[in-house]
């Protein structure tokens, strides 16, 4: 048997199902590592042992079933947890306690998951740096804001966890950790029970390590939610079976002229190129694409709608308690109060248009492919890094998913992103998990292996 | 001959948006503000001169 650490949601699901994987077991092995690593890496807020173990019990006594049976989760520290502190990392929220659980939370449990414990967030899932340190080098940033789930998923403290990403969150630390991360489609997962950063951009985020995991907690989570606003209709599919029903070469468009490409160190660019050679070499169709011209309005787009509606979320606190805010969000904060109401208007105007012109494009391909991030994480621990590669997927609503595909030159992980059109998960996921076994890799920082 | 809207320029804008900054917080605080304001009016520059089709409807919940 594996050593625990390194199974997936998969693999530990199964054997707890099967009865080879007691639940108690597993979680305590994971807790253990948490003590070993959690003094070098600060990943965690809050753990609470004695609640895993009682949890996990409950699920041994149950003979947990569900698609999650048994496996232990992280939640990004702003997912509304009863009973238990979400304080967003930040003074405003320190003592607050939810009297209810986040509904993608309570779906997890539904599905059989134990909930391993909160997990560092920049303050407020925004941009002043966390303390949580990343494993490949910890000179570098883990990036953020759900720095602390993407370590510990990468370090093997949980095989999964929760993020969220209103610009880049979840999946530039995935890339920069070397693991899998997944931006659903705006509304396909329901945000209520999570605190906001800004409600027409957020969008809960999945962290694993394999492709079929990230298949396996939206499997859990997607659905209509009455209590949020925000909440799509669609119909949920299954994911894993539509990954068996497409498991042939996927039809590749990689943008390779314009943005992508213009903002990406050299090296990036190579890589980029090479992996498309490679997953060309291996069968997939791989064709270059242009973006839209509509698509040039997409990051200011993103700046707007994301300030404007932080400053209206935090204005009633901010007013008396400015001075316990972190540098960065006071600056968005001080910039969304300020931002003309008709810009806030037209930047969601613009939105609609560019929103229609990616979904067009991404139609003409089972994934649009481009590089996670315009460089490995940066060597500088005053930033979460550049989202750039993100902000306008967040912004569009379309739906991303980051595998690693490699390490720079400097040991750190690079990743390839892809996307899809709104509501595709099972295509773009499909397209993703075969290139993923086509580049084979299983990148894991060398001293919390 | 059709009169024509000029662009609107990046300097009134941070010139508007240094007034509410001022008006807001001090003349003080919105003199440290100065490298965040350019920021909002390079943004909001880029939106003004990229205006959406006459009959699209905003967004919000996509």
């Amino acid at each position: 048997m594996a050593e625990t650490h390194t199974l997936t949601v998969s693999e530990a699901a199964a054997q707890v199902r099967s009865g080879q994987l007691a639940p108690t077991d597993y979680a305590a092995s994971l807790l253990h590592r948490i003590d070993a690593f959690e003094p070098d890496l600060q990943a965690w807020v809050t753990v609470d042992r004695e609640a895993v173990i009682s949890e996990a019990r409950q699920r041994e006594q149950e003979r947990a079933a569900g698609i999650m049976a048994g496996v232990p989760v992280g939640l990004k520290d702003i997912f509304y947890t009863a009973g238990v502190k979400t304080t967003a990392c930040s003074r405003i929220y320190a003592d607050f306690v939810p009297d209810y659980d986040a509904t993608c939370v309570a779906r997890l449990k539904e599905a059989g998951a134990i909930i391993l414990g909160k997990a560092v967030t920049t303050e407020f899932a925004t941009s002043d740096p966390s303390p949580t340190r990343n494993p490949w080098n910890r000179e570098h940033t883990p990036g953020g804001s759900s720095s602390g789930s993407s370590v510990a998923v990468a370090t093997g403290m949980c095989p999964a966890a929760l993020g969220s990403q209103t610009g880049g969150s979840t999946c530039r630390p995935a890339a920069y950790n070397g693991i899998v991360g997944l931006k659903p489609t705006y509304g396909r997962i329901s945000r209520y029970g999570v605190v906001p950063v800004s409600w027409s951009l957020d969008t809960v985020g999945i962290l694993v390590r394999t492709v079929t995991d990230a298949a396996i907690l939206l499997q859990a989570m997607a659905g209509y939610d009455a209590n949020d606003p925000g909440s799509a209709e669609e119909p949920v599919p299954n994911y894993r079976e539509e990954m068996e029903r497409r498991a042939g070469p996927p039809r590749l468009g990689l943008l390779k002229t314009g943005y992508f490409f213009d903002r990406a160190t050299p090296e990036v660019r190579q890589h980029t190129e090479a992996i498309a050679g490679e997953l060309s070499q291996a069968g997939a169709i791989v064709e270059e694409l242009d973006l839209p011209d509509s698509f040039a309005a997409a990051p200011d787009v993103q700046r707007i709608i994301m300030n404007v509606e932080c400053a209206a979320f935090h204005e009633k606190f901010f007013r008396h308690r400015a001075g316990e805010y972190g540098p960065r969000l006071r600056s968005s904060i001080e910039m969304g109060l300020l931002i003309p109401s008709v810009t806030y208007l037209q930047a969601q105007r613009l939105r609609r248009e560019f929103r229609r012109d990616l979904t067009s494009l991404a139609e003409r391909v089972d994934a649009l492919l481009m590089p996670a991030t315009p460089a490995p994480a940066p060597r500088d621990l005053d930033t979460t890094g550049d989202a750039a590669f993100q902000a306008p997927w967040t912004s569009a609503g379309l739906p991303t998913v980051v595998i690693p595909s490699g390490l720079s030159e400097s040991g750190l992980p690079l990743g390839i992103q892809f996307a899809a059109p709104p509501f595709r998960e099972g295509t773009l996921l499909s397209a993703a998990r075969w290139c993923e076994q086509a580049l084979g890799l299983d990148l894991r920082p060398p001293a919390y292996s | 001959m059709t009169e024509q809207t000029p662009d609107i320029s990046f300097d009134e804008t941070l010139e508007v948006l240094a007034k509410q900054a001022e008006l807001r917080w001090g003349q003080a605080y919105a003199e440290q503000l100065h490298g965040l304001l350019e920021q909002a009016a390079l943004h909001i520059v880029s939106i003004a001169n990229r205006l959406p089709e006459t009959e699209t409807e905003p967004g919000f919940y996509q």
